[in-house]
């Protein structure tokens, strides 16, 4: 787990919290610039004759996010909050997928840092409170902590405990979801090419007999590359429809 | 096997025998439950796309949703795994 290294850049301490500019920061700012470049770029192709090939493959993802994630979960909310899931899931997806270039020393993945998803992870939470809160007023809470769809017996004994672990269960499965996919993936390709015992270059210093075993965890650690971009694409889908599905039920009322 | 040949071997390993033990036990355990809900999700999901092909679409998606989301059971006990290993 402490594999990467924090490497202070920019020292900057503003009233005693450090927010100097690290090696993830710097991710983070990539991840960002690059999700600006990917949309506005074709927001700008938005003319009857500026159709290109590049703005297709936008178009494609972002009806993708609209008719998976935003009208399937948000109702007759899903053009007011389509902006703010759609950001979410291509901040995350590049996140992942900039962990795939290979620079060691440099490139990691901005989301493979519990801080980062932790941080997404919470600002869901609040927003969508905040929404609860603002559409339904704090009825919302009786709602859901004492569901009409529970028995009686059962919705003021055992269901608000179970329901309040539920809400505040959610914030720390988002977290902890991206964050263990992107790492492992991360951890297992290492392993494969630096680990003691099996990895390539651990085997490349043995005798003839290992040697020649050494092409079978670089085989590995492609196709474990490959699987990663999946999985990349996949956890940026489920951030997005998860955000998307708890803001429909703070829109529109749960059970 | 009893507790005085466990501590034994603990005392042999290290200090921190039982971490590694434990690490070892988490992500094995954890996943049991995955990979049986992978396959219970996998199954249904090609059984009723052989029922019906014209909803092969919807059903992919909601299989890759299912997939992600029970994958990450699995993963949590990974974590637990990385946590205990970084025992030093």
């Amino acid at each position: 787990m402490g594999e990467h290294h924090i490497i202070v850049h920019v020292p900057i301490q503003l009233f005693g919290i450090n927010l100097s500019i690290t090696n993830v920061v710097v991710m983070l700012f990539v991840a960002a610039g690059l999700t600006f470049l990917f949309l506005v770029s074709a927001a700008r192709a938005l003319r009857p004759t500026g159709e290109g090939r590049f703005s297709n493959l936008v178009e494609v993802m972002l009806e993708f996010v609209k008719e998976n994630v935003s009208d399937a979960f948000l109702g007759h909310h899903a053009t007011q909050w389509f902006p703010f899931v759609a950001t979410v899931f291509f901040f995350i997806l590049f996140g992942n997928l900039i962990g795939l270039i290979p620079v060691p020393g440099y490139f990691h993945a901005a989301t493979g840092n519990l801080n980062v998803t932790a941080a997404m992870a919470i600002l869901v939470f609040i927003i969508v409170q905040g929404v609860a809160i603002k559409s339904q007023g704090l009825k919302f809470y009786l709602h859901v902590l004492f569901p009409k769809s529970a028995p009686a017996v059962l919705r003021y004994t055992l269901m608000p405990p179970i329901e309040l672990i539920g809400i505040i269960a959610r914030p720390f499965s988002l977290a902890i979801r991206l964050f263990a996919n992107m790492m492992a993936g991360h951890q297992i390709i290492i392993v494969l090419l630096t680990g003691e015992l099996i990895g390539v270059t651990y085997l490349l210093h043995q005798g003839i007999f290992l040697k020649i075993l050494a092409p079978a965890p670089l085989v590995g650690a492609i196709v474990m590359n490959a699987f990663e971009i999946f999985v990349a694409f996949i956890q940026a889908f489920i951030f997005a429809l998860l955000t998307a599905l708890y803001l429909g039920e703070a829109l529109e009322g749960s059970h | 096997m009893d507790t005085n040949t466990v501590v034994q071997a603990a005392q042999i390993i290290g200090p921190h025998a039982f971490a590694w033990l434990g690490a070892g036990l988490a992500v094995g355990l954890g996943t049991l439950g995955s990979g049986v809900g992978i396959g219970i999700i996998f199954g249904k999901s090609i059984e009723s796309a052989a029922r019906q092909p014209e909803a092969a679409g919807l059903i992919n998606r909601m299989m890759y949703t299912g997939f992600a989301l029970v994958e990450a059971q699995a993963l949590y006990a990974l974590l637990i795994t990385f946590l205990l290993l970084a025992k030093k």
